[in-house]
C-alpha cells in the first residue's frame, strides 16, 4: 500500500504526444478511477505506472520510492488487463502460486496465501482448473487474485471488466470495490465508462487529450464540473449560453442569451462579474416537471415546447426547445407521461444544479 | 502563440551535437537486446548466403584459367564473355529457350485444368473433400521421394503404360522414363495452385455470379466474364509461383530424364561438375536468379493490386 | 452459380481423377516395395526386395539423414525463434527491412544458391568441401524462410499481454519468456520443428550440390537408382526413410502434444 505520485509526465509516439505533463496524486488507500474518452491516454499513463512503458519526461513515486526508470518487476505491483491475461498453461493455482514464488514467498506460506485469495475472489475449490474451464468472469477473478495474493503495493486494473457482458460487469465491479475495501490496497481503475468510474471509485480523475481535465471525489466532479468537457462527458448535460446580469443574495442571476429570461444559480468557485459569458449547466435528470398553477411556488421556472418523447427503460427522454435552445431532459416519476408532444409544459430546476463553467 | 509553438519547434531541432558516444549509448540502452537477438540470424544470412550469392555475381564477370595444369581457377577481369556465350551459343540459348518454354506452357496448361476444379471445390461440397485436398498438399512434402515414387508409375511396365495398352490406345509400351515428355505431363499437373485458386474464388461473393446469371448470362460466361476477373489476383499469383517453380525445377527432370537433361538448373550443376567452369556456373545461375527474381517481382505487383 | 447435376458429377470426378493421379505413385512405389519386380498390374508378392538392400550402407545414410534433420533443427530454433520474436514482439528502425530481407533467399531456385555456396567452398575453403558443417549449413539455409515465418505466425497469434502480466509479476524477461511465452507458442514451436526437421532430413539438393561425402537417404538412392534403376529394392529404401521420417515427426507431435505443458513448469 502506497501513495502514488506522477510529476508531469510526458509520452510521445512519433509525433503524436500521448501524455502532455500529466500530475496525478493517488491517496494511499484510495480506489481511483482514470476516466476518458477513449484514445485520451489514460492507459498510456496506467502502462507509464506499470513501467511497461518507459515515460519521455516526468517522474513517478511509489511510496518514497522514485520508479520512474525501474523495470516493471522490480516495482511489486499488481495488474488486471483488458484482455484474458490468465496463463493458459497453469491451472488457477499454478497461476498464482508463480506470482508468489517470483515474489520470494516462503514455501510454506504460499498453499495458505492462495487459498486465502482464492476465498476472497469466490473461486473455492477452483484450483486446479485451466482457462478453458473457467467462465470468462471466473477467468477475470483469478488474474485479480494472482494480482492480489502477493499484496503489491498498487493495484492497476485496465479496464478490466470491457472483455465481459453486461450483467456480469455489474457483478464483478461490486466485487472488486469489496475486495478492495477489505484489502485496503490502493487501486487504479482505468475505464472509459462513466458509470463504472463512479459507482466504484472513491476519487475520479478525468482525462482527456493527453492531459487531467479535473480530478476529485465522483459526486464533486458530477454535481460541479469545471470545464465543458467535464460537464459534456459524464452524463447528459445541457449546456446554456448565458451572461451574468447582477449578483443576488442567493446567488448569480444569469440572462439566457438570445431570449428574455432568466435564470439563478449558485455562485461559483470561480469569480465572476457582471456582463461575463459563461455556460449554465443543467443536467438532463435535474430537471423537473411542473403543473402550470403551482410554478409560482418555485424558482427558475421556464415555459418549454415538448418536441419528441421516448420511453427509455425507467425514465422518459424529452427532446425540447426553450425558446431557440435545443434542451434534453429525462423525466421519470408520475409526470413522465403527462408530457404530449409539440406541446408546452412548464420546468423548474434548483438553484444548486445549475452549474457554471466560463465560456469565451 | 503560433509564434511561440514555432520557435519551440525550431529549438528543439538545433539540440546541442550529442558526440558518437553518447549516442551509441542511448541506441545500445533503447536497441542493444534486440540487435543481439537477431544479429546470430542475420550473422548466418550473411554468411551462408548473402556472401556466397555476392560472389557468384562477382564471379560471373570472371573468366577461368589452368592453374598448374590441373585446377581450373577464376581469373578477375570481368569480361561478359559467360553472358554472351549464354545468350550465342546454341546448347546454352536452347537451354534457356527449352527450361522457359516448358514452364511456360505447362504453367497455363496446369492453370487451365486448375480453374474448374478449383471453381468446384470452392463452391461445392466435393465427395472425398479430405482425400483431395490431402493430395494437394502431398507432392509439396518431401518432393525427391514422391518423384522417385513417380517414375514407378512411369516404367515401361508400370500402370499408366499398362492403362493405355489396355485401352487399346498403343501396341508397345511407351519409353517415359529418361524422355522429358513425363516431366512436361508431370508439371502440367495442377497441384498447390489448386488450393492457391480455390481460396482467389471462394473470396468472390456468389452474388456477383448470381447477379449475371439474373441478367442472362449462361455459367460458362458468368464463370469468365464474372469469377475469372474478380479472382485475377489469386489466379495470376498461382501461374506466376507456378512459372517461377517450372524456371528453377532441378531434381523433376534429374530423376525422370537423368543427369545429362537440357534444364538451365542441371547446366548450371554440369558447369561446375564435371566442367570446373565456375564463372560460367555462376554466369548462369545469376541469369536463373534474375529470371526468378522478375517473376517474382511480377507476382508481388498482381498481389499489391 | 446454380450447376446443372451432371456437371457437377462431372467435376467432381475430375478433382477425385485429379487426387488419384497425385497420390498413385505413392501407392505404385508401395506395391513395388512388396513384389519380385515392378510389373503392372503387380504379381508374385514376396518379401526378397528387402533382402536385396546393403543394409549396413543404407543404414549410415538413414542416420546421416536423421542427424542432419537434428542438427539442422536445433541451429534454426536456436538462430531463428530470437529472431522471430524481435521481428514480431520490438519496434525498431529497419524493422520492415530486415523482415523482408529475411525472405530473400525465397525468390532465388534452390539450385542456384547451393551450387553459390558450393563454388564459394571449392575456391575459398577447399578443405572443408563434403564435410558435414557444410552441408549442415547449406541444408538450414533451405528452411529459414520457412521456419521464420512458421514461428513469426505463432508469436503474432499469441496475445503479448502474457508476457506484460508477467513482467508486473515480478518475472524477469527471460523468466517471462521461458515460463509463459514459450508454453503458450508451443504448438507454433513444435510445427516450426518439424518443419525444419523434415526439409533436412528428406532432402536433397544441397547434400548433392556440396557432395556431401556421406550421403543423405535421398541422395544414397539417387546414386542406388544411378546404378541398379527402377528395381523393387530401391522403392523399399523409399518407403523406408519416408516411414522413418514421417514417423518420427507423428511421433514428436504426439509426445509433446499431451506433455507440452509439463516441460516447462
Amino acid at each position: 500500500m502506497a501513495v502514488v505520485r506522477v510529476e508531469s509526465l510526458v509520452k510521445r509516439y512519433g509525433a503524436v504526444t500521448a501524455l502532455k505533463g500529466v500530475d496525478v496524486f493517488i491517496p494511499n488507500g484510495s480506489l481511483t478511477a482514470i476516466l476518458g474518452p477513449s484514445g485520451c491516454g489514460k492507459t498510456t499513463l496506467l502502462r507509464c505506472i506499470a513501467g511497461l512503458l518507459l515515460p519521455d519526461e516526468g517522474r513517478i513515486y511509489i511510496g518514497s520510492q522514485e520508479v520512474t526508470r525501474v523495470e516493471p518487476f522490480h516495482r511489486n505491483l499488481g495488474m488486471v488487463f483488458q484482455r484474458p491475461s490468465m496463463f493458459p498453461h497453469m491451472t488457477v493455482y499454478e497461476n498464482i502460486a508463480w506470482g508468489l514464488r517470483l515474489r520470494r514467498w516462503q514455501k510454506h506460506e504460499i498453499p495458505r496465501r492462495v487459498r486465502e485469495i482464492l476465498e476472497l475472489v469466490r473461486l473455492k475449490g477452483m484450483e486446479d482448473r485451466r482457462y478453458n474451464q473457467l467462465s470468462g468472469g471466473q477467468a477475470q477473478r483469478v488474474v485479480i487474485a494472482r494480482a492480489l495474493a502477493p499484496k503489491p503495493d498498487l493495484l492497476l486494473l485496465d479496464e478490466p471488466l470491457s472483455a465481459l457482458d453486461a450483467k456480469l460487469r455489474a457483478e464483478l465491479l461490486a466485487e472488486i470495490v469489496d475486495i478492495q475495501r477489505e484489502t485496503g490496497c490502493t487501486t487504479l481503475l482505468v475505464t472509459h465508462d462513466q458509470s463504472e468510474a463512479l459507482t466504484a471509485a472513491d476519487n475520479l480523475i478525468l482525462m482527456n487529450e493527453g492531459e487531467i481535465v479535473q480530478q476529485g471525489a465522483p459526486l464533486d466532479i458530477y454535481r460541479r464540473p469545471q470545464s465543458v468537457f467535464s460537464a459534456n462527458f459524464i452524463g447528459t448535460n445541457n449546456m446554456l449560453p448565458c451572461t451574468v446580469a447582477r449578483l443576488d443574495a442567493p446567488g448569480v442571476v444569469l440572462k439566457l442569451e438570445d431570449a428574455p429570461l432568466e435564470l439563478v444559480a449558485d455562485l461559483p468557485a470561480f469569480p465572476v462579474e457582471i456582463g461575463q459569458p459563461v455556460w449554465a449547466c443543467v443536467r438532463a435528470d435535474d430537471i423537473d416537471v411542473i403543473p402550470q398553477e403551482t410554478a409560482p411556488h418555485y424558482r427558475n421556472v421556464v415555459k418549454i415546447c415538448v418536441e419528441r418523447a421516448a420511453l427509455t427503460g425507467g425514465f422518459v427522454s424529452v427532446e425540447a426547445r426553450l425558446e431557440a435552445h435545443p434542451l434534453r431532459i429525462h423525466v421519470s416519476g408520475s409526470a413522465r407521461f403527462a408530457l404530449l408532444e409539440q406541446s408546452p409544459a412548464f420546468l423548474t430546476v434548483s438553484l444548486a444544479h445549475v452549474t457554471l463553467v466560463p465560456r469565451d | 502563440m503560433k509564434l511561440d509553438s514555432l520557435t519551440a519547434e525550431a529549438g528543439e531541432q538545433t539540440l546541442p551535437r550529442l558526440d558518437w558516444r553518447t549516442r551509441w549509448r542511448r541506441w545500445w540502452r533503447a536497441h542493444g537486446a534486440t540487435a543481439l537477438l537477431i544479429s546470430p540470424l542475420l550473422i548466418y544470412m550473411l554468411l551462408v548466403f548473402a556472401v556466397p550469392v555476392i560472389y557468384q555475381l562477382a564471379f560471373a564477370f570472371y573468366s577461368r584459367q589452368l592453374y598448374r595444369g590441373v585446377l581450373w581457377l577464376p581469373v578477375p577481369d570481368f569480361t561478359l564473355t559467360n553472358f554472351v556465350r549464354a545468350f550465342t551459343e546454341s546448347e546454352y540459348v536452347d537451354s534457356l529457350a527449352w527450361t522457359l518454354g516448358v514452364a511456360l506452357f505447362t504453367s497455363a496448361v496446369s492453370i487451365a485444368l486448375a480453374l474448374p476444379i478449383a471453381y468446384f471445390l470452392a463452391r461445392y461440397k466435393a465427395f472425398g473433400k479430405p482425400f483431395i485436398e490431402l493430395s494437394f498438399l502431398l507432392p509439396i512434402f518431401g518432393e525427391i521421394f514422391t518423384l522417385y515414387a513417380l517414375a514407378y508409375a512411369l516404367t515401361p511396365s508400370g500402370p499408366l503404360n499398362w492403362l493405355l495398352m489396355s485401352l487399346g490406345v498403343i501396341r508397345e509400351p511407351l519409353q517415359l522414363i529418361r524422355n522429358p515428355a513425363s516431366v512436361i505431363i508431370w508439371m502440367s499437373i495442377p497441384t498447390l495452385s489448386v488450393l492457391l485458386i480455390r481460396g482467389a474464388i471462394a473470396g468472390v461473393d456468389v452474388m456477383y455470379e448470381e447477379a449475371a446469371q439474373t441478367m442472362g448470362a449462361n455459367s460458362l460466361q458468368t464463370f469468365w466474364h464474372v469469377t475469372v476477373p474478380l479472382a485475377k489476383k489469386g489466379i495470376m499469383g498461382a501461374l506466376l509461383l507456378s512459372v517461377s517453380g517450372g524456371v528453377g525445377a532441378y531434381t523433376l527432370p534429374l530423376v525422370l530424364v537423368g543427369p545429362n537433361n537440357i534444364w538451365l538448373a542441371t547446366r548450371i550443376q554440369r558447369e561446375v561438375n564435371p566442367f570446373y567452369n565456375y564463372p560460367m556456373a555462376s554466369a548462369l545461375g545469376v541469369i536463373l536468379t534474375a529470371i526468378s527474381a522478375a517473376l517474382m517481382y511480377l507476382y508481388l505487383r498482381t498481389q499489391e493490386a | 452459380m446454380k450447376l446443372s447435376r451432371p456437371v457437377l458429377v462431372t467435376l467432381n470426378i475430375a478433382a477425385l481423377l485429379l487426387a488419384f493421379i497425385l497420390i498413385w505413385p505413392v501407392i505404385q512405389m508401395m506395391l513395388s516395395s512388396f513384389t519380385t519386380d515392378i510389373d503392372f498390374p503387380p504379381r508374385n508378392f514376396t518379401l526378397n526386395a528387402f533382402g536385396n538392400i546393403v543394409w549396413p550402407s543404407y543404414f549410415l545414410a538413414i542416420r546421416f539423414s536423421l542427424e542432419l534433420g537434428l542438427w539442422t533443427t536445433l541451429l534454426l530454433l536456436a538462430i531463428c525463434l530470437p529472431a522471430a520474436y524481435v521481428l514480431e514482439r520490438r519496434r525498431f528502425p529497419g524493422r520492415s527491412l530486415l523482415s523482408v530481407l529475411i525472405f530473400v533467399p525465397t525468390i532465388f531456385p534452390g539450385v542456384t544458391y547451393v551450387s553459390a555456396i558450393g563454388i564459394y567452398v571449392a575456391i575459398f575453403f577447399p578443405y572443408l568441401r563434403g564435410t558435414f558443417p557444410i552441408v549442415l549449413l547449406g541444408t538450414a539455409m533451405g528452411a529459414i524462410p520457412l521456419v521464420v515465418r512458421a514461428l513469426q505466425a505463432s508469436f503474432a497469434t499469441t496475445d503479448p499481454v502474457y508476457e506484460e502480466a508477467a513482467l508486473v509479476m515480478g518475472a524477469h524477461p527471460l523468466q517471462a519468456f521461458v515460463r509463459v511465452t514459450l508454453p503458450i507458442i508451443g504448438p507454433g514451436l513444435i510445427t516450426a520443428s518439424m518443419i525444419a526437421f523434415t526439409a533436412a532430413a528428406m532432402s536433397f539438393t544441397p547434400a548433392f550440390i556440396l557432395g556431401s561425402g556421406q550421403p543423405t537417404a535421398a541422395y544414397y538412392i539417387y546414386r542406388e537408382i544411378g546404378k541398379v534403376g527402377f528395381t523393387p529394392s530401391v522403392a523399399v529404401m523409399v518407403l523406408i526413410i519416408q516411414v522413418v521420417v514421417l514417423g518420427i515427426v507423428q511421433a514428436m507431435y504426439f509426445i509433446f502434444r499431451r506433455q507440452f505443458r509439463g516441460l516447462f513448469v
